[in-house]
């Protein structure tokens, strides 16, 4: 169920007012149907974080279709015009550098990068926002940026895990654990991905799989004889949509509104009102 | 003073070279004694008190000299777990033969304890160490080395250096001591000793609640929690891998409310249930998570105060349970 300031809203509501395409229905469909009471304080923080989840999707198939390859912590790589690499294995960017430069650079420079699937799907995130947010929000938000597993976030994005969430969405960070991993591959313990909605899942280093086949490739790494299977996990990790939608909303609302498209969707609306220029 | 003294003269020559002189030096010392005669090269290095740091470092030299064969069982053992980590093959320890198995832990463990006294030699060298200390723990299950392992982890933070691995490491311990270990580094006069235990310690709910400029105070309300908890506490294998906020060690409300112990690494009880305690866990079990916590944490004081009372508080109804301990304060530790 949703509410928005307060009331639940049908879901024929939210169609009529926006233009909606495979993965923003999903998502909405799971978040009507659910048991769990959604609350929003506008129909635009809900449209924001749907069109974040179908963003992150979007930077997931990016980074699969780039060069940016799987390495250990204690072997990562990257530009150096633009990054530092911590004796840790993370990547602190440059001073000087603007984040979305950073990010966009681990995408059009992907041959010069190479981690482990957890800084994988924090890089997802950075660069599902970068594609949503105006450039300036984003530098503004995220300076200072330091890649390195879930270690070191920017607090606002806000990063939080849920043991038990009541529902799983696409763009949702899911965790296939791996307990019986062989100590010479512990880099195997596990392996975040990012539910794209279709069944399947992007996984640093393993690609884009079912749930099954992530299983299975994760327990050829286990010690020999192990009789433990891999599993997904119940987990969910996500970014703090609303408290993100809220920025964006208050930055410029008029700018924010038309990159998302909402505001030419509000305009094409019967009975809208075209603002003066 | 005079144990150091004593520890200086009683080092291995190949040991004093590395460490006075560099590798080089070591390598070029180490081809003269073999060009000598290969007896004395194979006495230095089965050496009891070799430092496996320049085992290590002259791997190359041995293969090349055909020395292998001629070696002691532990240099046999550790120059193999080596190969086998660097070139990231799975050791198989599970399957090896009795004798081997426990050859090759020894092995593991002088990698470990003589390893990380050079720890930060090379890349290579330390990647060795840690997953020497990942099988001692993980494959034997020998929590003996948590110390060594505590230490490592410090000493490689305060150098900036590369400690993921060896956090995990801790953890999949599954041993809650390990939390003791942690904390004492609380009170350490090193500031980087102290932010690494604090972040470490972060899921224990006392150390959110406490301010990081008394750290006395902090230390004392996290071991009075781990006190309180440490019978109750299971693994959970949450890792920094998975989650931004994990919580490795959880307590076991069940165990907390019935004041049994769990089997630290599957949080399942230690001992077998009567009729009665399974009747009482039911009951506990219908309840939402802050009325089991609420009850847990009044079980365990009053276990801890007066076994009398606290076996009729426990066989009184439900409600009557609730509404003392609600009295008491509700505290949560």
């Amino acid at each position: 169920m949703i509410m928005i300031s307060g009331s639940l809203v049908s879901l024929d509501d939210i169609i009529k007012q926006y233009q909606l395409d495979t993965v923003e229905t999903k998502i909405m469909n799971i978040l009507f149907s659910s048991n769990t009471v959604y609350s929003y304080d506008s129909t635009e923080q809900l449209r924001f974080e749907a069109s974040l989840r179908k963003s992150i999707i979007g930077a997931s198939l990016k980074l699969y279709r780039s060069y940016f390859s799987f390495r250990t912590f204690r072997d990562s790589v990257c530009n150096p015009d633009y990054w530092i690499r911590t004796n840790e294995g993370g990547f602190l960017l440059k001073r000087g550098i603007n984040p979305s430069d950073g990010i966009n650079d681990i995408y059009t420079n992907s041959s010069k990068y190479g981690t482990e699937c957890a800084t994988a799907i924090v890089i997802v995130f950075y660069k599902g926002l970068l594609d949503i947010l105006p450039q300036e929000l984003f530098n503004r938000l995220f300076a200072g940026i330091y890649l390195m597993d879930w270690q070191h976030l920017d607090s606002d994005l806000g990063i939080e895990y849920y043991r038990n969430p009541a529902d799983h969405l696409p763009g949702d960070c899911r965790y296939f654990k791996n307990p019986d991993v062989s100590p010479e591959t512990p880099e195997w313990q596990g392996e975040n991905t990012i539910d794209l909605g279709n069944g399947t899942y992007y996984g640093h280093g393993m690609g884009i799989k079912t749930a099954d086949e992530i299983i299975g490739t994760l327990n050829r790494y286990r010690v020999e004889g192990s009789v433990t299977s891999a599993y997904l996990m119940n987990s969910a990790t996500r970014p703090n949509f609303r408290s993100l939608a809220d920025k964006y909303l208050g930055f410029g609302s008029r700018r924010a509104a038309s990159s998302l498209g909402l505001a030419e969707r509000r305009q094409n609306r019967p009975g809208a009102v075209r603002p003066s220029l | 003073m005079s144990d150091s003294i004593h520890d200086l003269n009683d080092v291995n020559i190949l040991d004093k070279i590395r460490c006075a002189d560099g590798i080089d030096r070591l390598k070029a010392f180490f081809k003269s004694t073999l060009k000598n005669g290969r007896d004395k090269a194979v006495s230095l290095l089965n050496d009891e008190k070799l430092q496996f740091s320049t085992l290590f470092a002259l791997r190359r030299e041995i293969e090349e000299s055909g020395l292998h064969k001629h070696l002691n069982p532990r240099n046999k053992s550790a120059l193999q777990i080596t190969a086998k980590i660097l070139a990231r093959k799975p050791s198989n320890i599970r399957s090896l033969p009795q004798d081997s198995r426990q050859a090759t832990h020894s092995a593991l463990k002088w990698i470990l304890k003589t390893g990380c006294i050079n720890d930060g030699m090379d890349k290579s060298h330390d990647e060795v160490i840690d997953i020497a200390a990942l099988h001692i723990i993980k494959s034997y299950k020998d929590k003996t080395v948590l110390p060594v392992i505590v230490n490592l982890l410090f000493d490689r933070h305060c150098k900036g250096a590369f400690t993921y691995d060896l956090i995990w490491t801790c953890f999949e311990s599954g041993d809650p001591h390990v939390l003791y270990l942690i904390a004492h580094r609380l009170l350490s006069p090193r500031q980087k000793d102290y932010e690494l235990a604090a972040r470490l310690l972060k899921f224990i709910p006392c150390m959110d609640r406490s301010s990081s400029r008394d750290r006395l105070q902090q230390y004392s309300c996290c071991i009075r929690w781990l006190n309180e908890n440490y019978p109750f506490l299971y693994y959970t294998g949450e890792s920094l891998h998975q989650s931004c906020s994990p919580i490795p060690f959880a307590v076991s409300l069940e165990a907390k409310y019935l004041c049994k112990a769990v089997i630290a690494d599957s949080g399942k009880l230690a001992v077998p249930l009567s009729e009665d305690e399974h009747r009482l866990l039911g009951t506990f079990n219908s309840l939402d998570n802050y009325t089991k916590t609420l009850l847990s944490n009044c079980s365990s004081l009053l276990y801890r105060r007066n076994y009398y009372w606290w076996h009729k508080w426990l066989h009184s109804p439900i409600q009557e349970q609730i509404a003392y301990a609600v009295k008491m304060g509700g505290w949560t530790p």
